[in-house]
């Protein structure tokens, strides 16, 4: 026996790392053990009222923690937040454009902006809507606030509208009040003219400007802007009459085919007798 | 000053560093911290011996098992082999600045620290999908680094102690 605790004795480094480490593997194996859970909780409170007690001292790693935490919710809330009122807006929208839908007296065809140009001279914008789903070359396009353009180019799927804000602009239009009749073309920089109006008849800022039944290529009364100038130019029998379009082309995203078809007999009487007269003022191929 | 005096202020620095070790926040580099415990673990094995070395290191490993919500066994295990293999450079009777206030107290704690991690961490990834050997080259190396420019204090104070 003594020869035994000497032989340990002798070797007690190695024989307690031993023991330790039989030891700390029956601790880890049984590390989820009811009886070491409680202790531990036993343990984990003592220590946490401890460190409450010690809580009133600053915490700068905790502080800078919470800080970026908070920045972090703070950028995702305002994300958030801007895709709600993003959302708000659609929604406002296209519950105005489905009111408009339903108690228009046209046939309309709801249709999404796929693409589109307003600051070239030529501007166009692209539509998912094409011949399958009706569309026609020379359509009207138009939203809840009034005439866009109409439909020059299309295949099955897609339609290429020509904006009013185009160089080849001519569109028939009145006044709404009063009741003079004009042609709407575009000077490539921003602004709408209703022009021909003659300088003799009485115009008013903030008058609608709409389609007139002068062209056979637009139902009548669609809005096209408001007049926001008018000029009497020295030695001219016209005033020049700058209108506000209705439509803003900018955030322009939803639109509506008018599935309107011309009077075909009209236009190509039209056609026969009044354009080979013609000297420019009309409107151009509409 | 009497051995068991020593062991004195062993225990009391020991319940010290366990509340500090919780509260590391404060120094932690990318969530690496240095582990306090096995300093005091190394210099104990370093001045009293490979036996008192790797006992203090299971205690102190014991109780900060528990007190942190570790598995237990696992720093209980880690710190006393930390211990017992910093017991081998344990020179009798020599003084502290001879023992601790010399370079080769930070080689010795590099070592600890290493043999510390690689057993920690073993058993630290276990329950994980996490790779044993990406882990401790990420954490593990970063921790013993830490803990050993940590130790610098120590062997800098020792350094300075003529008498102990």
């Amino acid at each position: 026996m003594q020869r035994i605790v000497e032989l340990f004795l002798r070797y007690k480094e190695y024989a307690t790392a031993l023991l330790l480490i039989v030891i700390s593997l029956l601790a880890i194996s049984r590390s989820s053990s009811s009886q070491l859970r409680s202790f531990r909780t036993i343990s984990v409170g003592v220590i946490a009222s401890v460190q409450s007690a010690l809580s009133w001292l600053p915490n700068p790693y905790a502080l800078e923690t919470e800080n970026h935490a908070l920045r972090q919710l703070n950028k995702d809330l305002s994300l958030q937040t801007m895709q709600y009122r993003d959302a708000a807006l659609k929604v406002e929208k296209l519950r105005a454009m489905l009111g408009f839908r339903e108690h228009s007296p046209m046939k309309l065809l709801s249709a999404e902006v796929l693409g589109k140009t307003t600051i070239q001279e030529r501007n166009y914008a692209t539509l998912n809507v094409g011949s399958k789903a009706g569309v026609k070359e020379g359509m009207p396009v138009i939203t809840e606030r009034g005439l866009v353009g109409r439909v020059t180019g299309l295949n099955d799927d897609y339609s290429v509208v020509e904006l009013l804000l185009n160089r080849d602009t001519r569109v028939a239009a009145r006044t709404l009040e009063g009741r003079n009749d004009g042609k709407i073309t575009w000077d490539g920089k921003g602004s709408l003219y209703l022009q021909d109006i003659p300088a003799a008849q009485p115009q008013k800022k903030g008058d609608t400007v709409v389609t007139s039944s002068y062209s056979p290529r637009y139902p009548e009364n669609i809005i096209i802007g408001i007049i926001s100038d008018i000029k009497e130019e020295r030695g001219s029998l016209f005033y020049q009459i700058r209108v506000q379009p209705a439509v803003n082309f900018a955030t322009l995203e939803e639109a509506f085919v008018v599935l309107y078809s011309p009077d075909q007999s009209r236009l190509d009487l039209e056609r026969k007798l009044i354009e080979p007269n013609q000297t420019g003022g009309g409107e151009k191929g509409r | 000053m009497t051995a068991y005096m020593n062991y004195l202020w062993y225990a009391i620095a020991g319940l010290i560093l366990l509340l500090v070790q919780l509260n590391l926040g404060y120094i932690a580099v990318e969530s690496i911290t240095p582990d306090l415990l096995v300093i005091l673990t190394v210099f104990i094995a370093i001045r009293e011996g490979q036996f008192a070395g790797e006992i203090a290191g299971f205690v102190l490993g014991l109780f900060f098992d528990i007190i942190s919500s570790d598995i237990i066994g696992t720093n209980a295990l880690s710190k006393m082999l930390a211990g017992f293999v910093a017991g081998y450079f344990f020179t009798e009777g020599a003084a502290l600045s001879e023992s601790v206030g010399k370079f080769k107290f930070l080689g010795v704690m590099g070592l600890a620290a290493l043999v510390h991690n690689i057993v920690y961490y073993f058993f630290y990834v276990q329950p994980t999908n996490l790779s044993f050997i990406s882990f401790f080259v990420s954490h593990g190396i970063a921790a013993s680094l830490y803990t050993t420019v940590v130790s610098v204090i120590v062997m800098l104070v020792a350094a300075r102690k003529q008498r102990w």
